[in-house]
């Protein structure tokens, strides 16, 4: 688990619940805010995702327009002063027990 | 001389009468586990005193905060134990199911303290709830002991008890909640927090205002980040060593031992089980395997199982993970000799009036708990207050 970037490494991996889902005025990208934080100290990293963003869902490729609010992410992202680009996108399963 | 040996001698036989005996003596509140190494002792001792140490705005404390130590919301009857605070949490249950803990709000829990500099800076006495908010929840502090045996058992043996679609059809389907990055939830009243030592880096954060390696960044004050030159202390504002000294003092500390049960306690004990209550407040976890010896495969006596149950409307209040605003973890009835309120966030007086506000998954047990007569209830009553 990683808490927001403080300082400037060059990418960061962040878990997290995918909380919101918001289309940018960038043809085809879209703002992603991924709900993370330790015990109940909880942030929000906001991270752009382009749509040539590799994204995997059980093994497989999946679509940008595929991911739903409330899902599991996994994402490896890299910090910069106009914001944080999204490298690489996995939506983690649950087990039947969910 | 030896006249001073003679007086001494019953005390030494009183102090080592347990070892020889083979008796151990019961914990106290606020006692460490037996069975820890020195190591482990010195470090629990190292913990107790950050849980004491009142932290200033020139040490951390704030810029938002709750309390200005551990032991503010958790020193009855010693430092661990239950407070008499009651601090306020918020989520938005948004319309999709999502649940929203308000994060980029400041919440989930809403700060009721700041620090000078921040009411000198924004005018403000407390954190704002969030406009956005759809529910805000009340929480008492409880205690913490035996929270470190919780923490040992294993994520399989709480699954073992979840029936979420209630396949034995009893009219209970225990469920677990999840952390934001999927891990089963186990800590808290909503069962969110995976681990013990994430409860207390968080805690450190979100009720002290005390960042720390785990969670650098401090709490953002309605949305906005904290104003410039508030917080003195560069981040982190303590170290790892400090975490970890306050993370074996909750970790090592001793369940509570139960009160003495006479022939009414142990039929209170029968019908606990006999109504319905067990199958929820499971008498006894096991805990797994553990670097720790003194929690490694032990029974703890925690009446809990950890997992989500819907509780009914009248209880209902915040959203966070999977819980919805009526599902709570069902409440560990260790140490309930020790308590003065009852529930969440306290509104119930007696053990009897927290068993009368149980609904839904709740209600059979309720039911047949009205159904007793007084000998039985009185009985049942003794059994709880023995805990």
């Amino acid at each position: 688990m990683q808490a927001p970037a403080t300082a400037g490494p060059a990418e960061l991996t962040v878990s997290g619940t995918l909380q919101t889902i918001v289309r940018s005025s960038k043809a085809g990208s879209v703002e992603i805010g991924v709900l993370t934080g330790i015990g109940h100290a909880l942030r929000v990293v906001k991270c752009t995702a382009e749509p040539a963003t590799p994204i995997m869902r059980k093994g497989k490729s999946a679509r940008l327009a595929d991911l739903q609010a409330g899902e599991i992410l996994r994402m490896r992202y890299r910090p910069s002063a106009e914001g944080n680009r999204a490298l690489e996108i996995e939506v983690v399963s649950l087990g039947d027990d969910r | 001389m030896k006249r001073g040996w003679v007086s001494l001698l019953p005390a030494v036989i009183l102090a080592v009468s347990p070892a020889l005996t083979g008796c151990r003596k019961a914990p106290r509140p606020g006692d460490p586990l037996p069975g820890l190494t020195e190591e482990q002792r010195n470090l629990f001792q190292a913990g107790r005193k950050v849980a004491a140490r009142e932290f200033t705005p020139e040490t951390g404390l704030g810029p938002l905060f709750n309390a200005p130590s551990c032991g503010e919301c958790h020193e009855e009857p010693v430092l661990g134990g239950r407070g008499d605070e009651v601090e306020t949490h918020v989520a938005r249950l948004r319309p999709d199911g999502v649940c929203d803990p308000l994060a980029d709000k400041g919440g989930p829990v809403i700060q009721q303290h700041v620090t000078p500099a921040l009411h000198q800076a924004l005018g403000i006495d407390s954190e704002p709830v969030p406009e956005e908010a759809t529910g805000r929840a009340v929480r008492t502090s409880p205690d913490l002991f035996g929270f470190g045996l919780l923490d040992a058992v294993s994520d399989e043996t709480i699954l073992s008890y979840a029936d979420p679609e209630d396949r034995n059809k009893d009219g209970i389907s225990g469920r677990p909640n999840r952390f934001v990055d999927g891990r089963l939830g186990r800590f808290g009243r909503k069962a969110f927090v995976p681990t013990l030592l994430e409860f207390v880096e968080g805690a450190f954060v979100a009720e002290q205002g005390i960042t720390n390696p785990a969670m650098p960044t401090e709490e953002l004050v309605g949305g906005a980040p904290i104003p410039p030159g508030v917080d003195p202390v560069p981040e982190p504002e303590i170290d790892a060593e400090t975490v970890a000294a306050a993370d074996a003092f909750v970790r090592f500390l001793a369940p509570p031992a139960p009160l003495r049960r006479a022939r009414e306690g142990k039929r209170g004990e029968a019908l606990f089980a006999r109504i319905g209550c067990a199958a929820c407040h499971v008498p006894v976890l096991k805990t797994g395997d553990n670097p720790v010896r003194a929690l490694r495969y032990k029974g703890v006596a925690a009446y809990t199982d950890l997992l989500l149950h819907d509780m009914g409307p009248d209880l209902a209040d915040i959203c966070l993970g999977l819980a919805t605003p009526s599902e709570f973890r069902t409440e560990p009835l260790m140490g309930l000799h020790l308590m003065t309120v009852f529930l969440h966030d306290g509104r119930a007086k007696t053990i009897e009036e927290a068993i009368l506000l149980h609904g839904s998954e709740g209600t059979a047990a309720r039911d047949r708990f009205r159904a007793l007569d007084s000998s039985e209830r009185a009985a049942l009553d003794k059994f709880l207050g023995s805990l």
